[in-house]
């Protein structure tokens, strides 16, 4: 393959190439909080390989497999403390490595399994709510209010002041009007989009990613995981294959710092 | 690698990460791995709290965590860190060998782990799994 420098001649270039040459800029970031987590020379060395490795991959497309390499090591030394969406970008990186991403026919590839992948983190992430029998009286929910100070923060106006009082203590964790539609709607549309993104024809596809896409900005109001959603995004932006002006993706910069910062625990009420 | 092979092989790792999931409900059942690790995408399903962890010799006696010193009760930390992840996967081999050193010499190791979870009713229950090594 002959070397070429990033997005030669697209005014908007196709979105599944740009996420292939950011994505490991991501992965750089996601192997920074892991080293700040474990704060131990290999996971060190791993966040620096990671951002050499990402910026050897946009520079010369033939070592795209770089990335992959560097997270592949750096979840292997780490585990089993790998968070889930550290193995689904391990897959992400991997496609990467496979398959060319300034080439439409793997582009396609590409852009499909990349849809897959988030199909399958959806439909499971539903299914096992489901399974749980924790989201159908919003049982989770409840708990979650009394415990941690993020859902706190959203969804204590649905409760009054003894409820919040009883959450904080043994429970029972039971919910009622709003807050248990809201957490059946959360694990339905979970189902729902995974088999959309999995099994819907051309027309649909888009539509079920956008819905993703808005139920992952819901999602991540209450979660604040920005590792998880941004890669979520990158992942389905192909299948949505909206284009702008790359000048845009500069507003990754201050969420992929704020991040850090939230792991440095210089984020009030939490960021990572 | 043509691009049918490199396809086949992407789709098929998709195909296991698709499949995995069912495995990770047996391993949080059977030997009460966290749900929100080792991507069975089951985060948010119940509280990601620590893992208790009691120690039983072959006489049926309770090792109590006052009973160990440094080096013991080091080793039970990190044991019951490791478990709070892999549940009774995680070898206890490390726990095993500070307790032989430092003179509790179990023939027969028993490990109870016990994990805090929502039941459907909204109760806080303790889930329990026990080990023989």
């Amino acid at each position: 393959m002959v070397d070429s420098p990033a997005l030669p001649g697209f005014r908007h270039p196709p979105p599944t190439l740009v996420v292939a040459q950011l994505l490991p800029f991501h992965a750089a970031v996601y192997g920074t909080l892991m080293a700040i987590d474990h704060r131990a020379l290999g996971p060190i060395h791993c966040a620096v390989s990671l951002w050499l490795a990402a910026i050897a991959a946009l520079r010369f497309p033939t070592l795209r497999a770089l990335p992959w390499l560097a997270c592949l090591f750096l979840n292997a030394l780490v585990f089993p403390e790998v968070p889930n969406h550290g193995y689904v970008l391990g897959l992400a990186l991997l496609a990467i490595a496979l398959f060319r991403a300034d080439l439409p026919d793997e582009r396609l590839v590409l852009a499909t399994g990349y849809r897959y992948l988030v199909g399958i983190v959806f439909f499971w992430s539903g299914v096992q709510k489901l399974w749980s029998g924790t989201w159908s009286q919003a049982q989770f929910l409840i708990y979650e209010i009394g415990h941690s100070a993020r859902f706190g923060q959203v969804f204590a106006w649905f409760t009054n002041r003894s409820e919040q009082r009883a959450y904080r203590m043994g429970g029972p964790f039971l919910g009622h009007g709003l807050l248990v539609w809201a957490s059946n709607f959360v694990w339905i549309a979970e189902i729902a989009i995974g088999i959309g993104l999995l099994l819907s024809r051309e027309v649909m596809k888009k539509r079920f990613a956008w819905a993703a896409l808005l139920l992952l900005v819901a999602v991540e109001f209450v979660a604040r995981e920005s590792v998880f959603g941004l890669l979520v995004v990158g992942l389905l932006w192909p299948t949505v294959d909206k284009r702008f002006s790359i000048r845009w993706l500069w507003i990754l910069v201050p969420i992929e710092l704020l991040a850090i910062l939230g792991r440095m625990s210089l984020v009030p009420g939490g960021f990572h | 690698l043509n691009l049918v092979q490199r396809r086949r092989l992407f789709f098929g790792l998709l195909a296991v990460l698709a499949c995995w999931p069912l495995g990770h409900l047996v391993l949080v059942d059977r030997y009460l791995v966290n749900p929100w690790e080792l991507c069975g995408f089951a985060m948010y399903v119940q509280p990601n709290t620590l893992v208790e962890v009691r120690l039983f010799l072959s006489s049926g006696e309770v090792l109590s965590p006052e009973m160990l010193d440094q080096t013991a009760a080091d080793a039970l930390a990190e044991y019951r860190n490791r478990a709070g992840i892999l549940g009774l996967l995680a070898s206890p081999d490390e726990l095993a060998q500070a307790l032989r050193r430092s003179g509790h010499a179990p023939e027969e190791l028993q490990i109870e782990l016990r994990r805090q979870m929502i039941d459907s009713r909204g109760q806080l229950t303790y889930r329990k799994r026990m080990r023989r090594f």
